[in-house]
């Protein structure tokens, strides 16, 4: 579905490097990172507002500068910015945009708004910020999309339709043909849905890993320092000692066996992202 | 596409969207300097009320397309860039909406001078040179959008050349149209060597200026049909968004 190969962009003082990675028809990646980790930037390069300086990015096989028309028509969008004319009707706006897509599907928006309590006649500036995104969200299903790329929007939803949204994205991905990429600081919600996570630090490319092959790969073990010491040092990510304890982030493989005094577990992609970062602040051991 | 630019130029006349669009500049100093003044300076010698109040209709058009200036820019929406278009499409949106964007303003002048045409109290030779100068300026005055219109500064040396060369049309029309006004309103004709002598100072200063003015949207069209041109550039304004 999306493949980008060693893309580079940069952008004053930033530099996103040579990022490569793939995401396959039928999965949600999750795209994490800290402010300015570069995640709006890499997203504005799959939707094509910005040219790479370096580097391939192709959509379906396809890339802009050839099909550009045919792409932008997979992709459906919701940004954190508000998109569309504050001053218009939902419907308006729909209509004025939704004519550029071949695939715009009227009563499929209005099915989106009503399931979405949004009324069609009411205009775009008197919505809540989570009603702006919902609204967002509705317009870019009602294209039918390949594609979905979603800046950031489960902070403004509320919980009932935040798991709402997780099963409209499911439902999306089910038939096997369509993909999300979802960025979000909420790592949770990524836990719970995304097949793929890619991980930005400084618009360097930390992370590009299956979700399943990460819980496989990291472990978090807890326990006494000298005994996390004793732990084979090129294994050891990050390991930190607090007031209750030392926690350290290792790489794992099958057949590590652990002192039955730690207390080993499964990282959750926070845990990951967090001692991730604190690695690239420098190593503590 | 021209009936879609139609209403976007309606819907902004909104008084929120005004309001919104006009806080935090300094666009009303900017008009004032370079019109009103102007205007009351004129109305001094303009001997009657009548032709201030000429001179004030030739002016209107002008007025009006400096007012809606920041209110119109001729820029596209960040949703406009994400629709399936190819770039070539949106060229072709934005020069319809310059076209659309201008056109209007010089609708409104070519009105103001039939209404002067039907009172049959000034020579076609005046009505004609305040016709081309004040088309001139609106093509000038189009060009500040994206700075004075903007954010109410002139940081670079390009913005300074672009308010310039408005400067140098709005002291055309004043001296100019002022004169003939002085002229025609005191019995007298405009003597044949003087009306050439204007024609070439048309051709001398506005010529020039026209080319480059339009060599100056041949170049946005371009960057502004691309996103990240355009945002760099800070042509796309918030103005459109609740």
């Amino acid at each position: 579905m999306l493949k980008l190969t060693d893309i580079s962009k940069r952008l004053g003082a930033f530099h996103l490097e040579q990022i490569s990675f793939e995401l396959p028809p039928g999965y949600i990646l999750g795209l994490i990172g800290l402010n300015g980790a570069g995640k709006t930037t890499l997203l504005h390069l799959i939707l094509g507002l910005y040219r790479p300086d370096a580097g391939s990015l192709s959509i379906e096989g396809k890339t802009y500068d050839t099909d550009r028309k045919e792409i932008l028509e997979m992709i459906g969008t919701v940004l954190a910015e508000d998109l569309f004319d504050g001053y218009d009707t939902l419907l308006h706006n729909a209509r004025q945009y939704g004519k550029y897509y071949q695939n715009y599907d009227e009563p499929l928006l209005c099915q989106y708004l009503s399931r979405f309590s949004l009324h069609p006649d009411k205009k775009f500036r008197e919505l809540s910020k989570g009603e702006k995104l919902k609204f967002q969200f509705a317009f870019a299903l009602a294209h039918h999309p390949k594609l979905l790329v979603l800046d950031e929007p489960t902070g403004n939803f509320d919980p009932e339709f935040r798991s709402e949204f997780f099963s409209i994205l499911k439902e999306f991905i089910a038939d096997g043909t369509n993909s999300v990429i979802l960025a979000s600081h909420l790592t949770e919600d990524l836990d719970r849905i995304a097949d793929y996570i890619v991980y930005l630090e400084k618009g360097k490319l930390l992370l590009a890993e299956d979700i399943e092959t990460m819980r496989q790969q990291y472990r978090l073990l807890v326990g006494e320092t000298y005994k996390l010491k004793l732990l084979p040092e090129e294994s050891i990510i990050y390991m930190e000692e607090t007031a209750y304890g030392t926690r350290a982030l290792i790489r794992h493989r099958r057949r590590n066996v652990y002192d039955r005094e730690l207390t080993v577990t499964v990282p959750s992609i926070e845990e990951i992202m967090y001692f991730m970062t604190k690695r690239g602040k420098g190593r503590k051991r | 596409m021209t009936k879609k630019i139609l209403q976007e130029y309606a819907g902004a006349f909104r008084w929120g969207r005004i309001k919104e669009c006009y806080k935090g500049n300094n666009w009303w100093f900017f008009l004032y300097s370079v019109t009103f003044l102007p205007i009351m300076l004129v109305g001094n010698f303009s001997r009657s009320p009548e032709n201030f109040g000429a001179y004030f209709l030739l002016m209107l058009p002008v007025l009006y397309h400096l007012f809606v200036l920041p209110l119109q820019p001729v820029g596209l929406p960040k949703i406009m860039y994400l629709c399936p278009m190819t770039e070539e499409e949106r060229k072709n949106y934005l020069k319809r909406t310059l076209e659309v964007k201008i056109g209007i303003s010089l609708l409104i002048e070519l009105a103001a001078a039939a209404v002067l045409v039907s009172l049959r109290r000034y020579s076609s030779f005046l009505l004609l040179l305040a016709f081309v100068l004040s088309i001139m300026i609106i093509l000038a005055t189009a060009m500040q959008e994206r700075t004075v219109g903007s954010t109410g500064t002139l940081t670079t040396a390009r913005e300074w050349w672009e308010t310039g060369t408005l400067i140098v049309f709005m002291l055309e029309f004043w001296v100019l149209i002022s004169r003939i006004l002085w002229i025609e309103t005191g019995g007298s004709v405009v003597s044949a060597a003087e009306k050439i002598g204007y024609t070439a100072v048309l051709f001398a200063v506005d010529l020039p200026l026209l080319l480059m003015v339009m060599s100056f949207w041949r170049e946005q069209l371009k960057l502004r049909a691309d996103y990240e041109t355009a945002a760099g550039r800070e042509t796309v304004k918030n103005s459109r968004k609740g």
